[in-house]
């Protein structure tokens, strides 16, 4: 019975994490790394509150002030992380040869392969702790609920999971697109806009889990989910339908989505061949229907 | 004339842009159209890293299996022993709780330097042999203690399994199990075998022995850690050191080392002597190299588009090869050292193995990026031939750690599982970063390397703060089920 439970909550908690790791993570070993190294640095954010608990422990008999300072940590953790990647990749691209830019981090993938790992660190830290506890015997009950707390925490943390997930995106790619909109104001407001509104619903979020009924958390959670997944597929496709012309001027190639490659690796490598026997090709036909224009 | 001021204001604008840009990064609006690098000097840094990032995974998988059976021992077998394991009578000092805590520091500390300056006699015992030709004393130390390993404390850990899942086995299974183990792990790790039964038994090995090293009382096992890396560092990076010595010897006579000898009594055989092609990055073999290479140019060599397709083949079997574990008489202890290489030319029989047993060493085939940068930067692959084919299969295209590496990482992690399972989460995470940024930095300095420090201080660092703060923070945080 309690194994049961243990493999229940297990599932819960990582499934969706696990596809996305399974269909973009683990093929591409860039992102490996990229995914690694956040949780990495979203553990250090987690430290780093855990420190400050310690230092000021009366502040926190209310559960807020924890919820307000982990919030911050985590926010500018998440930040810091987006610059150190924007900086190996400018580093990366100048020390190469302009034809191939291999190291182009795709940012959408790369955007993804971030929060994957921010949301499993997340959720290695949080629910290690009562899902061990799961696989034995007994039960915890869940206050104003009738829940146990194990089945409830797994599904908390897979939420979380997947807003982190969501958080991330969104704040990198908005970032990303934010330093070419000069002199456009109303779109770099828009843009601000966006990233706030992920602030607010990671506070948000992180309050509501305060509230005693655990089936106003749930639905409430779960809304917030799709609002902000919502918001994270349109600003990851939104840009393809308007925006591409700007991005075209701006970076002199094909917009580096990356959505179609599975190895993104090999396929440049064969792209500029193809891309060569085409012009061969071209210039071959040119030439005949000048032969033949001539003749 | 003309053409003398077009040169010089190519000049001038490459000065400026030298100039600009140590200031800051170009954005990509800045990129002018010219052919070549931007910097010839230097090597392409997407290149280095599209092949880190390669090389990472094959490193990686097995360090993160490792820790992971580690936990698994430890949680099933090892539970109740902590700090009652055989180690404990060989310490000078007996750790007590009775006692206080700058007395026990201060003899965990005493033992710990016991045990580096044990290290450090036996490695220059070693290398004395190896450079007065007794390389058969090493081999038959090596095979004495990968048996040893694997038949006792292999008997020892599946017997306290067996008692932990409440199984029953009659004696005469056990021992035949235990030395049908023992035999076949030998073989495996000295003469010929399947990649992956090499691979999974040193993994084992490094196991059985971090499990081992976990019943160590709790101050020496950190202050050991400590010590350690920092004799790791000293002893890689120091110009004049038993490393060097070796490679030295290994040069000037021109035989293939039967095992890497060092300090820390960590050796590595090689399982086919002959085939085996390592190199080192030395100035002296960069010539022997260049005539290599263009023996090798006139010779059709398929080009492999990517590392991925050599990695696949020949990567896992030359991971974990050759390495093992010796065993001191009083102590065991061992060290690592990784070795990437990621070129696939043939290496003449007559090329001495490379020292990659050198613990705590990562080395980069300097060859491979020069041949890479000559060749479009593309691997090449084996031929056809039989030689090439066996040799081949021997050679690296992936870095190598050694043993002592596994052990250690899976030591921090031993200690985190007797604790909580988000140490050990925490922990994990901190060594695999170590882990890659060391990698990182030798796939950029192309130098040998240690790989011991960095991991294991933010795995310290880690644990200590879980441990402690972390912990009793989410536990109070989840009795109200708030999720930060």
């Amino acid at each position: 019975m309690s194994v049961i439970r243990f493999l229940g909550c297990l599932f819960i908690t990582y499934a969706p994490l696990f596809v996305l790791i399974c269909q973009y993570v683990l093929l591409d070993a860039k992102l490996l790394i990229i995914a690694l190294s956040s949780c990495f640095f979203w553990m250090i954010s987690i430290l780093f509150t855990s420190l400050i608990w310690l230092a000021v422990p009366p502040l926190y008999e209310t559960n807020i002030w924890i919820i307000i300072v982990s919030f911050v940590c985590q926010e500018i953790i998440r930040y810091l992380f987006f610059r150190l990647l924007l900086l190996l990749e400018r580093t990366i691209n100048y020390h190469s040869r302009l034809g191939q830019r291999q190291s182009e981090i795709h940012y959408i993938k790369g955007s993804l392969a971030s929060g994957l790992g921010f949301g499993v660190g997340y959720v290695l830290v949080m629910n290690t702790g009562l899902l061990t506890k799961a696989a034995g015997p007994g039960d915890l009950e869940a206050s104003g609920c009738s829940m146990s707390l194990f089945v409830l925490n797994s599904f908390n943390a897979q939420i979380f999971g997947l807003l982190n997930v969501a958080w991330t995106m969104i704040m990198f790619i908005v970032l990303k697109q934010y330093k070419y909109k000069y002199g456009q104001t109303r779109e770099k407001q828009i843009l601000k806009l966006k990233v706030i509104v992920s602030l607010v619903s990671h506070f948000a979020a992180s309050c509501i889990t305060m509230i005693d009924n655990c089936a106003v958390t749930l639905t409430l959670l779960y809304l917030l989910l799709i609002c902000i997944c919502v918001l994270a597929v349109y600003i990851t496709f939104g840009h393809i339908k308007g925006k591409k012309d700007e991005f075209s001027t701006i970076i002199q190639d094909r917009i580096p989505l990356g959505l179609n490659d599975s190895n993104s690796d090999k396929k440049s490598k064969h792209e500029n061949e193809k891309e060569k026997v085409k012009e061969k090709k071209d210039s071959s036909s040119s030439t005949t229907a000048s032969s033949s224009e001539s003749n | 004339m003309d053409n003398k001021n077009e040169g010089d204001e190519q000049k001038k604008k490459k000065k400026h842009k030298q100039k600009k840009n140590t200031n800051k990064v170009e954005f990509y609006t800045h990129y002018k159209i010219h052919e070549g690098k931007r910097n010839p000097g230097k090597e392409d840094l997407d290149y280095i890293v599209s092949v880190y990032t390669k090389q990472l995974r094959k490193v990686l998988i097995p360090v993160a299996v490792t820790m992971l059976l580690v936990v698994l021992v430890i949680r099933t077998a090892y539970k109740d022993q902590e700090d009652e394991g055989a180690f404990n009578d060989i310490m000078i000092y007996d750790e007590s709780e009775d006692d206080s805590a700058a007395f026990r520091f201060g003899g965990a500390l005493l033992n710990a330097v016991i045990v580096i300056a044990v290290i450090l006699v036996v490695t220059v015992i070693m290398v004395c042999l190896y450079m007065n030709g007794f390389d058969w004393i090493l081999v038959g130390w090596v095979v004495l203690s990968v048996f040893v390993i694997l038949t006792f404390y292999g008997l020892l850990t599946g017997l306290q399994i067996i008692q932990y899942t409440n199984k029953s086995l009659d004696w005469i299974s056990t021992l035949i199990i235990a030395l049908n183990f023992g035999i076949a792990g030998t073989i495996s790790i000295v003469w010929k075998s399947a990649k992956i039964v090499n691979q999974i038994f040193l993994i084992i090995i490094s196991v059985l022995f971090a499990a081992i090293l976990s019943t160590l009382p709790e101050y020496t096992t950190w202050i050991l850690l400590v010590l350690l890396a920092i004799y790791d560092l000293i002893v890689v990076l120091s110009p004049k050191g038993p490393l060097k010595m070796l490679v030295e010897t290994a040069e000037k006579k021109g035989k293939p080392i039967p095992g890497l000898i060092y300090s820390s009594m960590v050796w590595f055989m090689s399982t086919l002597d002959k085939n085996k092609k390592k190199k080192k990055n030395n100035k002296k073999k960069k010539k022997r190299e260049e005539e290599k290479e263009m023996k090798k140019q006139k010779k059709k060599r398929k080009k492999s588009s990517s590392s991925s397709v050599s990695n696949g083949s020949e990567s896992d079997d030359i991971l974990l090869n050759n390495q093992k574990i010796n065993l001191n008489s009083s102590e065991s202890e061992s060290e690592s050292e990784i070795n990437p290489i990621h070129d696939s030319d043939e290496i003449d029989k007559e090329e001495t193995e490379e020292n990659e047993k050198k613990t705590t060493n990562i080395k980069l085939r300097k060859k491979g990026n020069e041949n890479n940068n000559v060749k479009k930067k593309k691997k090449t692959q084996r031929n056809n031939t039989k030689k090439e084919k066996e040799s081949s299969a021997l050679l690296d295209h992936s870095p190598k750690l050694g043993l002592g590496d596994f052990i250690f990482y899976s030591l921090l992690i031993s200690k985190a599982a007797y604790q909580d399972y988000t140490t050990v989460f925490t922990c994990f995470v901190a060594i695999l970063m170590g882990l890659s940024l060391t990698l990182f930095f030798l796939a950029l300095l192309q130098k040998a390397l240690p790989a011991l420090p960095l991991s294991i201080l933010f795995g310290i660092i880690f644990f200590f703060i879980t441990s402690n703060v972390l912990v009793p923070m989410i536990s109070l945080v989840f009795q109200s089920h708030v999720f930060l």
